[in-house]
């Protein structure tokens, strides 16, 4: 069983051409871009997206701290 | 059900196609519930490794460069996706390529790591999850929001400084996903379709949109357009870009994003 969905806080305005998109994608707001470089921490990102790193590489990377396991 | 089976903060990794998974849950469900989706996630990840992997002298796509198994013989999973690829091959003018220069060696890389995980992730959807995310090696599918009702919020690994801490930008997205192409973590694998040349222009390009296969796929193609990939990207509807140059600088076109409300 699962809590049936949340709704999300959504605060950024949505695409001018919702109308031509599917339902679900038209539930969706533009996605937001923070352009500050920063050295990111647990607290402000859920994850991180990156080139692909090896196996081996995981181990030091952020994601690793992120997933409990750095 | 009581309490003592519900939790909210599900985190599991594995180590799968050279890299490491990652999947974050945050509904509100049964712990074994959550398990056993992110079980069957594992294991669809495997086995679409040992079809697919280039790397493995026993997957199908080894043997079909060998000349022991035909292509047509391969199976629809295996059809589906060099049908991918090619209709990629003919959007992005030749930047997109599932062989090797010189032609004669099929590799579906590009397009396989995205495809697949949106595919596994399938097995969180059936599960009836909605707030999560599931990440392979800097790619990204996101479902709905996190636990605290907020969007998603991912950091983009800076491609120019050796600190794995640092990051160059961040997006937040409620159900999109999120992938990045470039050379910095495993040094030039990719190469640009029309020259044989390895593409170096940029530093990183990241693309997001609702399906991770189209995302990932169009970040490797746009990364080696440099630059005019920003472009290429935004005219696929849904989709959008954002490059990192050598310099550091970002390109992105500002009208596909909305700006931050609130100072992190």
């Amino acid at each position: 069983m699962t809590s049936g969905g949340q709704i999300c806080n959504v605060d950024a305005i949505q695409s001018p051409n919702d109308h031509r998109r599917s339902v679900s994608i038209n539930q969706q707001a533009l996605p937001i871009l923070h352009t500050e470089a920063m050295r990111a921490q647990s607290a402000n990102i859920n994850g991180v997206s990156g080139a692909t790193i090896t196996s081996r590489g995981y181990q030091s990377s952020l994601q690793s701290i992120l997933d409990g396991l750095g | 059900m009581t309490d003592a089976l519900l939790t909210r903060n599900f985190v599991r990794t594995h180590t799968v196609m050279g890299t490491v998974a990652s999947v974050h849950v945050h509904d509100v469900a049964e712990f074994g519930v959550i398990n056993a989706a992110v079980d069957a996630v594992w294991t669809e990840l495997d086995r679409l490794e040992a079809v697919f992997s280039t790397f493995h002298t026993t997957s199908v796509i080894s043997r079909i460069n060998r000349r022991e198994l035909h292509l047509l013989d391969a199976g629809a999973e295996l059809i589906e996706v060099l049908d991918a690829c090619t209709w990629l091959e003919h959007v992005s003018r030749g930047a997109f390529r599932a062989r090797r220069p010189g032609g004669a060696v099929i590799d579906p890389a590009g397009f396989v790591k995205g495809w697949a995980t949106e595919l596994a992730a399938k097995h969180l959807d059936r599960a009836g999850l909605q707030q999560w995310y599931l990440a392979v090696g800097g790619d990204i599918q996101t479902r709905g929001c996190t636990g605290a009702g907020e969007p998603w919020r991912f950091g983009i690994a800076d491609p120019n400084s050796d600190d794995p801490r640092v990051v160059r930008a961040m997006v937040e997205v409620t159900g999109d996903a999120v992938a990045t192409s470039g050379t910095a973590a495993r040094g030039r694998h990719l190469w640009d379709g029309r020259d044989d040349q390895p593409a170096a222009s940029l530093a990183s390009m990241t693309v997001v949109g609702p399906h991770l296969t189209w995302a990932d796929a169009f970040a490797t193609a746009a990364f080696v357009m440099g630059t005019d990939g920003v472009d290429w990207v935004a005219g696929l509807e849904g989709y959008r870009a954002l490059a990192v140059t050598s310099t550091g600088e970002l390109v992105h076109r500002a009208a596909q994003w909305s700006a931050p409300l609130l100072h992190v």
